[in-house]
Formats: C-alpha cells, structure tokens, sequence
C-alpha cells in the first residue's frame, strides 16, 4: 500500500499529493503533522468519496484513505 | 452547523472590525491591511523614511499576540521553521513591492472593493491570474520542502519583539517614528486598535482565514468554504460603508490609491504569484508568524524588508499613480519570484517520493 509521507510540508502542497495520488494509488495512507493539512485533506478525500478513517498521535496525523463508496 | 457558517461569520466580523477602524480614525478602506500596516511598521522602526507612512500600527502587534495567547490556548502553537526561510524572505519582499505598486494586500483588496473603489476589482483579476501562475508550479511539483521542530526562542521571537514594540508604542513613543499628516498620521486609538488585531488574531488563527486560500481551494480543489468568507467580508462591509457613508463608486478619487489599471493589476498580481508559493497571503504569513512558524517569520520581515526597499528606493506608488522607478521594481521582483518558483520546481526534485 502507498504511504504518502506530507509532514513538515506547507499548505497546500499536502492536498497536491493526495490529489494525485488519488488517482491511481487507492487505497493509501497519508501522513500530515499540522490540524490545517490534515482537515483540508480528509474532506477533500471524503468529498471525492472515499472512505477515511483517523488515527491522531502526539506528533502526526494518519489518515487512511480506502476505497470509494458506490 | 456552526462550522458550516464559521467562515462566513468570521468574514463578517473582520468586515465590522475594519469599518470601525476607519470610523475611528484608520485611513479610507484601510481598517486592516497587513502590507500598508507591516509598511507603516517600517517606518516607524526608521528602516524608510517616507514621512506620510510611519506608525508602529497596534493591529499588527496584536495579530501576533492574538494568534500566540490563542494558540497556546488550543495547544496548537508549535514552533517550527527550516523550510526555505531565506527564499521565503525573498518571496515576501517581493509580495510587498507587487502590494505597494497596488496600494493595498489581499485583505484590503476587498476593502477597497467594499467601498466602491472599482480600481481593486483591476487588482482583483491581476490577483486571480497570478494564483493561477503560481498554481501552475505547486502543480508541477513545487516545494520549498519541509519545516522540522526548532527551538522554542526561534518560535517565541516575534512575538516577543512585538511585545517590545507595544511597550515602546505606549511608554517610549520618544524611540519610534510617527507620521504628522498622510496615511500614517490616520489612527484609531491605540487600545481599540490593538484590541482589534488581539480578536482578528484569534480568531484568524482558529478559522485560517486567508485571502489566498479563497480563490486557490475554490479554483483547484473545488472548496467554497474559504471563499464565502471573502464574500461575507464584501457584502458586510459594502453595507458598513453605506450606511456609515463610506461607499464611493468609481475609478477616481478613492482613498489611497491610483487609477493605473495596468499597474493595479500587475502589483497584485505579484502578489497572488508570490503568496501561492509561501502558502498563504500576508494576512495568513503574519497569522502563522504568531503560533510559531518561523518561516512565517521570515515572509514577514521579508515584507518589512520590501516595504523599506519599497519606499528607500522609490518603488511604491502613491495617491498620485505609479513612481518613475515602480515599474522596475516590478520587473526585478517578478523575475526574482519567477526563477523561485522555476527553480524549485523543475531542478530541485530530490524530495517528494513516498516513504
């Protein structure tokens, strides 16, 4: 599986690599570390309708993006 | 439901905020603007000694410590830094000379809109194109790479010369410059001001308002939410205006300004270019400055910087139209932004693949 690594990477490059990514590279996992990239990226996955689950640690955000809804 | 009207709201209130300001003594649709205030900031500070535009303006010192005392509040200050901070000093100087040659940052962009000045609505378009540009290089792969967890002090610094410069501004005003007529002799009064950059701090950190991010996350990602701010923040003010007799259609003698289309388009379209590639409008560089992103800090005393070359060496425009040299101020910091943005787009590819 993919894992997308935006941490440490400013606005809104991180949105620029899942929407890439989203194209072809389902499901994956993203990792961001500021609530600013990690909101704009899970609704922009959830708007294109994929499946998102949360995991919040100390220092970073994972999201993992699954397949899309039919 | 409240975050569904959260942005709207705030653009609302920032609206109310800036017509009071210039109720209360701020020049004409200049209630909030982060490059004229940074600019005056300047001048005050002696780095530019344009006698109309000097006043250590309490609304930037208050944006700063809003958005710290908010941070720490929500636990989200973080201080941070690494990512290019010399490129994005560069980058702001040059955002700032594009916002001098339009008079005016994105915030008061809308102002100047809201209050009828149609010669914003040139700038607005030269706004969008240069997001577009700049939109063009993230798309290709730009990146000024990533920022990592620095000393606490790196984080603290702004803020803490804030702080001095309010002290300084209250009880040594003997230490700063202060205009006696122009644009920077026009004040609210020094409390209210600063209470007024204290809240739009605030809540500017929490909402992430940022002109920049209206157009681009509309544009390319299909988001309306940062937008409707922007338009709440038109509507609301447009109405201030009237009602306060502020509004004044049309291109000639709006308060602080010029009626250069060419150059009100090109100034601002500057700006939309250079604050795509730092993430984020002065307002927002200023905003994440606060909660401890030093690389935010550079952007911004990349602005101070710009501001002063700005005035120092005849740059930025005035009521009167462009300056003879603005033009190549314009050329200089465009070409500078360009092989930025060209650079770290196409030979500057080592990052980016996936752990």
């Amino acid at each position: 599986m993919t894992t997308l690594d935006a941490r440490g990477i400013s606005c809104p490059e991180p949105l620029i690599m899942l929407k890439k990514a989203l194209k072809s590279q389902t499901p994956l996992t993203l990792l961001v570390d500021s609530k600013n990239a990690y909101e704009n990226c899970e609704l922009f996955a959830k708007k294109q309708g994929f499946v998102v689950t949360v995991q919040k640690d100390s220092d970073a955000y994972t999201l993992h993006i699954g397949a899309e809804h039919e | 439901m409240i975050t569904k009207f959260k942005l709207p709201l705030v653009g609302a209130l920032f609206a109310i905020v800036s017509v009071t300001l210039v109720i209360l003594g701020n020049p004409g649709n200049m209630g909030l603007c982060v490059a004229c205030f940074l600019r005056d900031t300047a001048g005050a500070l002696g780095l530019h000694s344009a006698a109309a535009v000097q006043y250590a303006r309490p609304e930037v010192i208050g944006l700063v410590l809003g958005t710290l005392i908010v941070s720490l509040i929500t636990r989200e200050f973080a201080p941070k830094g690494g990512s290019a901070p010399i490129t994005r000093f560069a980058l702001g100087a040059c955002v700032m000379i594009g916002a001098l040659i339009f008079l005016g940052c994105p915030t008061r962009m809308v102002l100047r809109i809201a209050g009828g000045d149609l010669n914003a609505i040139v700038g607005l378009f030269g706004f969008v194109a240069g997001i577009f540009g700049g939109m063009f290089f993230l798309n290709k792969g730009f990146s000024l790479k990533r920022t990592y967890a620095i000393a606490k002090t790196d984080g603290v610094a702004l803020p803490f010369m804030s702080i001095l410069l309010l002290l300084a501004l209250i009880f040594f005003p003997v230490f700063l410059n202060f205009s006696e007529s122009g644009p920077g002799a026009a004040r609210a009064p020094l409390f209210i001001a600063l209470a007024a950059g204290l809240v739009m701090g605030g809540v500017g950190f929490i909402s992430r308002l940022c002109f920049v991010a209206g157009i681009r996350d509309s544009v390319f990602f299909k988001n309306f939410s940062m937008l409707s701010a922007f338009v709440a923040l038109l509507v609301v003010a447009l109405i201030g205006n009237l009602i306060f007799g502020q509004f004044n259609l049309g291109f000639a003698d709006q308060p602080v300004a010029h009626t250069d289309g060419l150059w009100n388009f090109l100034g601002l379209g500057l700006v939309g270019f250079g604050s795509v590639l730092l993430g984020g409008c002065p307002f927002r560089q200023v905003i994440l400055a606060g909660s401890g992103n030093s690389d935010s800090v550079a952007a911004v005393f990349g602005m101070i910087f710009g501001a002063a070359l700005a005035h120092n060496l005849g740059l930025a425009s005035s009521a009167a139209g462009v300056s003879d040299n603005g033009p190549m101020g314009f050329v200089i910091a465009a070409v500078v932004v360009l092989a930025i943005a060209v650079y770290n787009t196409f030979f500057n590819k080592k990052r980016r693949e996936s752990a």
